[in-house]
């Protein structure tokens, strides 16, 4: 009989084990085959737990078992639930790092081009493009203007118009994750954040795309 | 008649030493192979492993997974040695091991139910050895380790919490400094301070979001902000910025030290 409920526990469990499409994460597997491993400890224990065990022995094992699967059970969902939480927050720390970055550095070249924009003497001479293009000089649509200070990086922030009225500077990053799978970004894998920040003679607006 | 009777009872009582020494050997080797098969390291780049708690192997793969994510590598999928290695750790701790260890209660319960003549060394005794091994040494730590689990959990909860309404703190402060630098750059005719902070003031969707208060003292040609965590009322971070919109003297309080 003992050989009977063994294959027949390992032929159910490892049935469950391959039921989810293999992946990247494991997780689906082991659950599915941690729900048909629990099934068959609850059948196999109404089948144990009768005549000639004496019914105190039958209460003990059964409260020891319930106690101990049900201590494994919590710890299984918790590591679940705190290492997906863990690796949600590493990818939204990254985004959150990287946005940060591309705030505190492109609206900031861009208020700098407002300001000598500015502080020519009237009447005005040279447009918005002009005072950028002095200050990058190298500049063209579709160049980067981002230059890391911590060797290489792989954020970029690429001018995608220039104008005499208006300038965008388009900020990307080339794998952070944005909150769209299916964005397609200026530059960069599919998903990936991008923001943007529009200079007109008004100010610079900032528009998060993904 | 009488000898041999004799002869034979002293052959019982030493097959009976000779099983129980055996059993014992059983025993012994099992606890030393079993912890050592279980609790052997893991090598996270993949192969076949054996844990009796597969979860927190797997849950190691999630993280390491998002770290390689983080710096731009796309995870692989677990080898087949990988995802055999954790079906038979689910096997071992919740097939094999209580389908030995509870079969051979029940031998053993029969066993007695019918009054045999019980030697040591018999199927049921191996059972119970070896289910037990696998089956009672995880009842044992399976409490201490959910309670310990669901703590670290809870302390990586909060000060990941915390950490996240600091950060984002963080990122309104450098949006106020932007909207500061704008007004400084921007004509009075639209709505600037002409070179000046002079009349500048936090917007309500600058001076309370949903993360913090904050407040802004204007000088000649500095400001220093301070914000107050709506979450964390004791969490406050205090910040001077320049004409261009640069931070300086940054202080945080205790919490979001």
């Amino acid at each position: 009989m003992i050989f009977r409920w063994l294959f027949g526990g390992i032929i159910l469990v490892s049935l469950a084990f391959f039921i989810p499409a293999r992946s990247v994460d494991l997780w689906p597997s082991l659950n599915a085959g941690g729900i048909a491993a629990l099934l068959f400890m609850i059948a196999m224990l109404g089948y144990i737990l009768r005549a000639p065990i004496p019914i105190s022995h039958r209460i003990v094992i059964g409260v020891a078992t319930f106690l101990s699967v049900a201590a494994l059970g919590a710890h299984w969902m918790g590591m679940l639930n705190t290492t997906q939480w863990q690796q949600n927050r590493l990818l939204s720390i990254k985004a959150a790092i990287v946005r940060g970055t591309m705030t505190s550095d492109a609206p900031i070249r861009l208020l700098s081009v407002l300001e000598d924009y500015y502080a020519q003497p009237k009447p005005k001479k040279r447009s918005l493009a002009k005072v950028f293009l002095q200050k990058y000089p190298e500049a063209k649509v579709g160049s980067n203007i981002y230059e890391s200070s911590v060797g290489e990086d792989s954020m970029r922030v690429f001018v995608t118009t220039l104008s005499d009225s208006i300038v965008v500077l388009t900020g990307s990053h080339a794998y952070a994750k944005g909150r769209a799978d299916d964005f397609v970004p200026y530059w960069g894998r599919k998903g990936a954040l991008q923001e943007r920040y529009i200079l007109t003679e008004k100010g610079v607006r900032h528009e998060s795309d993904n | 008649m009488n000898q041999t009777t004799e002869s034979a009872v002293i052959d019982a009582a030493k097959t009976r030493r000779l099983q129980t020494i055996i059993v014992w050997c059983v025993i012994v080797l099992c606890g030393i192979l079993i912890p050592s098969i279980f609790f052997r390291s893991y090598n996270t780049t993949g192969g076949f492993f054996l844990s009796p708690f597969p979860w927190v192997i797997v849950g190691g793969m999630t993280i390491e997974h998002g770290l390689q994510m983080n710096s731009g590598t796309i995870p692989e999928i677990p080898s087949i040695a990988t995802q055999l290695g954790c079906l038979g750790s689910i096997l071992i701790v919740f097939v094999i091991g209580p389908t030995l260890f509870f079969f051979g209660i029940k031998s053993r319960a029969v066993e007695r139910a019918a009054g045999k003549e019980l030697s040591v060394f018999r199927w049921s005794t191996l059972q119970v050895v070896l289910g037990g091994m696998v089956t009672l040494g995880l009842a044992l730590i399976s409490i201490p380790t959910a309670i310990i689990q669901r703590e670290v959990s809870s302390n990586l909860h909060k000060a990941q919490t915390e950490a996240e309404n600091r950060d984002a703190i963080l990122y309104e402060m450098n949006s106020i400094a932007l909207k500061l630098y704008e007004y400084r750059v921007l004509p009075k005719e639209l709505g600037g301070g002409s070179g000046s902070f002079a009349g500048f003031t936090l917007g309500k969707d600058l001076s309370t979001t949903s993360d913090a208060q904050y407040t802004l003292e204007l000088q000649d040609t500095l400001a220093i902000a301070k914000a107050t965590s709506v979450k964390y009322p004791l969490g406050t971070v205090t910040a001077t910025i320049n004409r261009q919109a640069k931070f300086s003297k940054w202080q945080f309080s205790e919490l979001f030290n």
